[in-house]
């Protein structure tokens, strides 16, 4: 009797003594992005397949998406950190990395992972890589990267005969527009050229920006973050951005009021050959208007075959200093850019490879015609890509160099004046002088 | 006679705590706080070194906060405006209808107001003005010549007046219509049987009558165009040139476009001191309206 | 003395009201009826231009793109927060009400003060969140069940408090002092006397809370976090994303969310003028 409940208890502890281990590991990651695991666009496929490939291997780990708003998510992680309730993962905007850094908000991916691996330093190192870098801590890893540049229409380059490298000049990319530029009988346009967009939020002028950024090598603001744009190259931008309105007339003056989303809205409504638009937003226009007619180049320059250099984006995927599961925490996003989960990114989600290893091997992939995009945004990145220094708070400037190019559309103020105005407006803001 | 109770009896406050203690918590104690935040430095989100009024003084003497009140004004006093004549007009049509087509149209009318704001806002803006949108495709098939709301600042205001009417005109027409409804018909009649005309009728007798509801309806308007973000976010994106950057915006422009949650905090703190004044206004009109009835 | 001329006349008249009402309709409308039509077109088609109001391509595809992303759950959410916050604003809002308008007490100015002062705060400024987000999470207020109703209540009580003061106020207090000799205390009076008889003023103001809480986004999209908890506008929100407007999931999950509200207004659209005409409209 005895020997039989002796069998019985250690059996019985047997099966309980692995189930409470399991309990005790089973640990649950919250991840704060925007993207939602369970809805049906790309990158959210992308996302849940990366998430389920990383649970199978850490047993006891588990992600727990909460999805929030983008344009909300930074703002309220900096409260949350303040009220100790902040989540293990967080996706950080670019604009608010260098004050969530400061403010201690975020580990140091270097200690809790990367500095034992030292291989992955060479294949992940981009702009991006560098950007969250900050006295030899790595604060974040970047997803859903992309860059500002021309989306323009394949077909309708096909159709004109213009060869997309042939554009290497500005004045190119205006003879370019102007043979794509289509009117009606009565003179009304109805498919511009170029369209750009001016309405106050949330993206600038990128053609006004890659000037200035050309012609001063990269110096729009100093490196604490003051703006320095009301200068010759300013003006030069300014004037370019605003003839190819008034005096080429390849691209439309109602875009004075368009945001970018209004300006998509009119490249799918086929009244764009080219837009001043974002990489990422490429697979979405294919959606409507079909997957081999969109492609994506950069900006050129004065400089033939040189491209202009031009703001990249993207988000900034960290590990909260204070979590509790910072080591787990840090797995995950070490494993979100694994060459394995990268290859699921571009090839399930759309979006540009992070790792140069990846760009080599999915080379077949990235050859067709609807994923042109991709490679070209990687290639302009690399070429061209352009960060504000990451302590500099230069939150807001597009309202003011937008509202600068509406004075000019409407004759309110000359370039100069404009730009000045501009400058100081946005210098006073932020403490300047 | 009203029954009388001791002052501050236990069951008064049975009545009264439960709903006091809510708002007070939920709305009230937010506000202050908010009001605390922004006599502070905000470091990282937390309140840090005291500031006094200097805040406000960033807020509220940066140049272009008087061309934002002014036109704060402008739009408040011109959407009111519109809204209370159309809505009166409406309701008056109403009035004369009955049963089910009465609540058919009440309902057709309401509809924008009950519907998603951002989304609503969102439709206004492609149908009435996208250049590619219905009515632009309509009044350019019709050679009524280009269509181009957003053209200049005076174009541009009267779109998001326009906007602002479309979106209330329901809730004002539903009080407008209560207080035609609860003005007895007999006044009317006689009037008219004294020879009035139906426009010297309407207003000798039903506009003086219809007062009270119209000072109402015009103060709630009015703080809720003061509070709408949606509008001038989506429908005019401020433009053309800020022209149409009323207070609202601003606000939101300075939390999440340049992530300056200090000034946004202040001004929010501002604009509801501002409502509190509407408010109470409003609550003494009635208060001396209701001693003289 | 009838002249001739005049039927013409009033017909005339009858038709130009007609008209006029339906023209304000149309325009009042189109804007929903063009969103309810390209909810139901392909993708392709929903940006064509010339813009067509009839096409021959229709398709569901974004209506069950959104269920498939788990939009029901948004939807029972809200309409759970919907009428808890209904239900919740009336019975304080009836509470306060009577208070204010039967009970003679010091302070009884301020309370109402207070409580209309409310209204433009519950449609205050987002900005006001993050004092409001750090606050409650002191409190362990976030992120819970009973975060959003509470809110929601809070918002919506000024309005109905005030609602069902200008009916109570219409009732003569002489029914008070009956049902008080027949030996029935305040709350009793309250609820069996003078309630039952505010039925259209209790349906307006449910209606005001309902849709209050239906349509609100900004606490919805920060104080809560977890999937379960969201409400409807934010899921609709969310369509409008960081890698833009989705026009079609966009406008099918507002034609949904909006059909509730369209029930409600059928089921009780009668009641919303006649339960302001009751005396509060008056001021």
């Amino acid at each position: 009797m005895r020997r039989r409940c002796k069998l019985l208890t250690a059996l019985a502890l047997c099966v309980a003594l692995p189930s409470f281990a399991a309990q005790a590991q089973d640990k649950t990651l919250r991840l704060w992005t925007f993207l939602n695991p369970n809805g049906t666009e790309a990158r959210e496929n992308a996302l849940k397949q990366i998430i389920a490939k990383f649970e199978a291997a850490h047993p006891g780990v588990k992600v727990q998406v909460e999805q929030q708003v983008w344009t909300q998510m930074t703002p309220k992680f900096l409260a949350a950190h303040a009220s100790g309730t902040a989540p293990d993962v967080i996706w950080v905007h670019s604009e608010m990395l260098g004050k969530a850094i400061s403010g201690n908000t975020l580990a140091d991916l270097n200690k809790l992972y990367f500095a034992s691996r030292s291989d992955d330093g060479a294949d992940l190192d981009n702009v991006f890589w560098q950007f969250s870098q900050k006295d030899g801590a790595q604060y974040s890893v970047a997803l859903t990267s992309g860059i500002f540049g021309l989306v323009y229409r394949m077909d309708l380059f096909e159709k004109a005969g213009i060869k997309p490298d042939s554009i290497r000049t500005w004045a190119d990319l205006e003879q370019a527009a102007a043979k794509l530029t289509t009117r009606s009988t009565d003179g009304n346009v109805t498919r511009w050229g170029l369209c750009q967009h001016f309405g106050k939020a949330p993206n600038s002028s990128a053609i006004f920006i890659s000037t200035v950024l050309s012609k001063t090598g990269g110096k729009m603001f100093s490196s604490e973050g003051k703006a320095d744009w009301a200068n010759p190259a300013g003006e030069e931008g300014l004037r370019r951005v605003v003839d190819l309105v008034q005096k080429a007339k390849v691209s439309p003056p109602d875009a004075i009021n368009w945001t970018e989303d209004d300006m998509y809205d009119q490249f799918a409504a086929d009244r764009c050959a080219m837009a001043t638009g974002f990489s990422s937003r490429v697979a979405r226009l294919q959606q409507t208007l079909g997957k081999d007619k969109v492609g994506f180049m950069g900006y050129p320059s004065d400089d033939p075959g040189k491209p202009s250099p031009q703001i990249v984006n993207a988000w900034f995927e960290s590990v909260w200093s204070k979590g509790k599961n910072t080591k787990e925490a840090a797995e995950f996003v070490a494993y979100t850019v694994s060459p394995e989960a990268d290859r699921i990114w571009v090839t399930v989600g759309g979006t540009i490879p992070n790792r140069k290893s990846t760009l080599k091997e999915l080379q077949d992939f990235l050859a067709k015609p609807e994923n042109q995009y991709l490679g070209a945004a990687a290639e302009y990145i690399q070429k061209a890509g352009w960060f504000p220094p990451i302590d500099a708070d230069i939150a807001g400037y597009r309202d003011f160099i937008n509202v600068a190019i509406q004075k000019v559309l409407t004759g309110q103020a000359t370039p100069k004046d404009a730009l000045e105005e501009a400058q100081s407006g946005y210098n006073r803001k932020h403490g300047f002088k | 006679m009203i029954l009388r109770t001791r002052n501050f009896s236990g069951e008064t406050l049975v009545f009264v705590l439960p709903a006091i203690l809510l708002l007070v918590l939920l709305l009230y104690l937010p506000a202050v706080l908010g009001f605390y935040y922004s006599l502070h430095e905000l470091e990282g989100m937390v309140p840090g070194s005291y500031s006094g009024l200097s805040n406000y003084q960033a807020v509220i003497g940066a140049p272009e906060f008087i061309d934002v009140a002014k036109r704060t004004l402008v739009y408040i006093v011109g959407a009111v405006s519109l809204t209370l004549v159309a809505a009166t007009g409406i309701a008056l049509a109403v009035n004369t209808l009955t049963g089910p087509l009465a609540t058919a149209v009440q309902i057709g009318v309401i509809l924008p107001w009950a519907v998603s704001s951002v989304v609503g806002a969102l439709m206004f803006r492609w149908v009435y003005v996208s250049d590619i949108g219905l009515f632009a495709y309509a009044i350019e098939s019709l050679g009524l010549g280009p269509y181009r709301p957003l053209a200049g600042p005076v174009s541009g205001m009267l779109t998001l007046i326009a906007s602002a009417c479309w979106k209330k005109l329901g809730f004002a027409v539903i009080m407008i219509l209560a207080g035609i409804k609860s003005i007895p018909a007999d006044y009317h009649d006689a009037a008219r049987a004294d020879g009035a005309t139906p426009w010297q009728a309407f207003r000798e007798v039903t506009l003086p009558l219809l007062a009270g509801p119209l000072i109402i309806c015009s103060v709630v308007l009015a703080i809720a165009d003061l509070n709408t973000v949606e509008l001038p976010l989506i429908v005019t994106n401020g433009g053309p040139v800020e022209s149409t950057t009323i207070l609202p915006l601003s606000i939101y422009s300075l939390a999440f476009s340049q992530f300056d949650f200090q000034g946004a905090i202040t001004l929010a703190v501002f604009m509801f001191a501002v409502n509190v004044v509407l408010v109470a206004s409003y609550v003494s009109i009635t208060q001396r309206r209701a001693t003289h009835a | 003395m009838r002249r001739p001329g005049k039927r013409y006349l009033r017909l005339a008249g009858q038709v130009a009201l007609a008209t006029i009402l339906v023209i304000v309709l149309f325009l009042n409308l189109a804007p929903l009826v063009w969103g309810l039509l390209a909810s139901i077109r392909p993708r392709e088609a929903i940006m064509a231009y010339p813009p067509r109001v009839f096409t021959e391509a229709m398709s569901l595809e974004h209506y069950r793109t959104i269920f498939e992303g788990g939009f029901l759950q948004p939807l029972q959410s809200s309409t759970i927060y919907a009428l808890v916050t209904a239900l919740g604003a009336l019975l304080l809002g009836s509470l306060a009400a009577y208070a204010i308008d039967r009970l003679r007490f010091r302070g009884r100015y301020l309370v109402l003060l207070a409580v209309v002062s409310g209204i433009p705060l519950a449609s205050g400024a987002a900005a006001l969140i993050v004092p409001n987000y750090i606050y409650l999470t002191s409190l362990g207020l976030t992120n819970s069940v009973v975060t959003l109703p509470m809110i929601y209540i809070a918002y919506n009580l000024p309005l109905v408090t005030w609602i069902l003061k200008g009916a109570i106020a219409g009732i003569s207090p002489e029914l008070d002092e009956a049902a008080a000799v027949d030996g029935a205390n305040r709350f009793q009076t309250l609820f069996g006397v003078i309630l039952p008889l505010c039925k259209p003023a209790i349906g307006a103001a449910a209606i005001f809370a309902f849709v209050g809480a239906w349509n609100e986004f900004v606490a919805g999209s920060v104080l809560v976090e977890s999937t379960v908890l969201r409400p409807i506008q934010v899921a609709i929100y969310q369509n409008i994303g960081f890698f833009g407007r989705d026009w079609g999931p966009l406008l099918a999950s507002a034609a949904v969310a909006t059909l509730p509200i369209i029930v409600i207004f059928i089921l009780f659209g009668r009641l919303l003028v006649s339960g302001l005409t009751a005396g509060s409209v008056k001021g």
